[in-house]
């Protein structure tokens, strides 16, 4: 019998998500505000990545303005310039870059000298491989940062969501049932998914309804640590979608 | 310098790079089945199981908004046909609306749980069901001559709204005393949305002929 958890509106936990500590921490830092910026930035570094070089940038120089980049994100008085791109992470990062590299591409050299610890964890490596393998199209800097960061979120959830159900005995459920995210006419019937996993077409509808629920909460999780404002979360998700549908 | 082939979404068009990014399904259509999920699909809290057959689980179930008080949740198994379901909800309510009478228990909303299985939200009637009527012989003839009157007008305000019941009988009818006698038909609607059914209104009359000789009233 359900204990009614199916019925309760669901809540959105929002007051200690990683940009919303971050922004309220202002110029008075603290450890976890610190540690909240530092992981966003470990999450979602690879856009900005694809934005230098998409500006032109060499790839031997680019891993070293991506760190001078995130070191000067993660000083402690970064926040000292009203943004109002701050309410989302996203804006702010794209923002940030820009500015950077207009004023500070100097600070490059010093890293490269040797003189600061690189802030970020980089795989360059990986970082140049993915770069070389973006379509040459005619995406500027910033709709390919956009385009990025909405894969790369994306991933992130899709990766929890295999985590959960692998954790619960049902990797193989969520191997089958995981094409019909994106709608039901993939070409796969609910019948031979219902007849390979043993179970019902119903079942099988209802675990896909199931699954699409859990990857809304998880993309909503997922965004909330990178905005201000819960209100944001739709418009975040209307932003991505159109930055991949361009 | 690898190239990657670009990769056109057979639904929605979008083209995308094949082997960029380690991401198999089409981002765009992703992020729309995100946002055409509705928040809450089943706006009620669950507070008992009361009553339970082949087809669900009937709960006393309380709607989270508006004033709709105490409800009947329906719950039902899993099924393949849920949008063949919600499609004839759509069909029937506004004919169901329509009906306007105190006898007839008024079917609030059909939809779907957060796990995907159908519900049929109905106003909750108190009371005791007229299969009990053996047990309450307390019940003068005045009182079933009155119940058999509402019970006859509910079932021809429904039929003037075009809507028919097909399974009426007395455990479908609840009764109540408090306020002298009443009663109220339960489940108009549902076997025209839920089981796909359709009927003459024949089958009403004659079911309720059938409900009134039980009252020991003559039809």
């Amino acid at each position: 019998m359900p204990d009614g958890g199916f019925l309760a509106p669901r809540a959105r936990r929002f007051a200690t998500t990683r940009w919303s500590l971050v922004l309220a921490a202002g110029q008075a830092t603290n450890v976890r505000s610190a540690e909240a910026l530092a992981s966003l930035c470990e999450m979602y570094w690879y856009p900005v990545y694809a934005f230098i070089r998409r500006q032109g940038c060499r790839a031997e120089d680019c891993a070293d303005l991506t760190q001078a980049f995130f070191a000067r994100v993660l000083e402690k008085n970064y926040f000292h310039d009203a943004d109002p791109a701050r309410g989302r992470f996203r804006a702010f990062l794209c923002a940030s870059i820009r500015h950077f590299l207009s004023n500070e591409r100097d600070r490059a050299r010093t890293l490269k000298r040797g003189g600061t610890q690189p802030p970020i964890s980089l795989d360059v490596e990986t970082a140049e491989g993915t770069y070389r393998l973006e379509p040459r199209d005619d995406l500027t800097p910033e709709k390919l940062f956009d385009r990025r960061w909405a894969l790369i979120l994306l991933e992130r959830v899709l990766a929890r969501l295999r985590h959960n159900h692998v954790s619960a005995g049902k990797g193989e459920m969520f191997d089958r049932l995981k094409g019909f995210l994106t709608g039901d006419s993939t070409g796969v019937l609910y019948a031979d998914v219902a007849k390979a996993l043993g179970m019902t077409e119903g079942a099988v509808k209802v675990a896909v309804h199931r699954l699409r629920r859990h990857f809304r909460d998880t993309l909503i999780q997922e965004i909330a640590e990178t905005v201000s404002d819960p209100a944001d979360i739709d418009a975040e998700i209307e932003y991505l979608l159109k930055a991949v549908s361009e | 310098m690898t190239v990657s082939r670009p990769v056109r979404c057979p639904r929605c068009g979008t083209v995308r790079a094949a082997q960029a990014a380690p991401l198999d399904l089409c981002p765009a259509c992703l992020l729309t089945t995100a946002l055409l999920m509705d928040d809450e699909p089943c706006p009620y809290q669950v507070l008992a199981p009361i009553g339970e057959d082949s087809s669900g689980v009937t709960y006393l179930a309380q709607a989270l908004t508006g004033g709709r008080g105490y409800v009947a949740l329906k719950v039902l198994g899993p099924r393949d046909d849920v949008d063949a379901v919600l499609s004839r909800y759509q069909h029937w309510k506004p004919a169901l609306a329509r009906i306007q009478h105190p006898s007839v228990g008024k079917l609030l909303d059909v939809g779907l749980t957060a796990e995907g299985l159908l519900y049929v939200a109905s106003e909750y009637v108190a009371g005791w069901p007229l299969t009990a009527l053996g047990s309450r012989a307390s019940m003068g003839m005045d009182d079933r001559v009155e119940i058999a009157r509402q019970l006859t007008d509910a079932i021809d305000a429904a039929h003037a709204a075009g809507v028919v019941h097909l399974k009426l009988d007395t455990s479908k009818v609840k009764i109540s005393t408090a306020n002298g006698p009443h009663a109220t038909i339960l489940g108009l609607g549902s076997n025209l949305i839920v089981d796909g059914a359709n009927g003459r209104p024949d089958v009403d009359r004659l079911a309720l002929a059938r409900i009134i000789r039980e009252l020991g009233v003559e039809p």
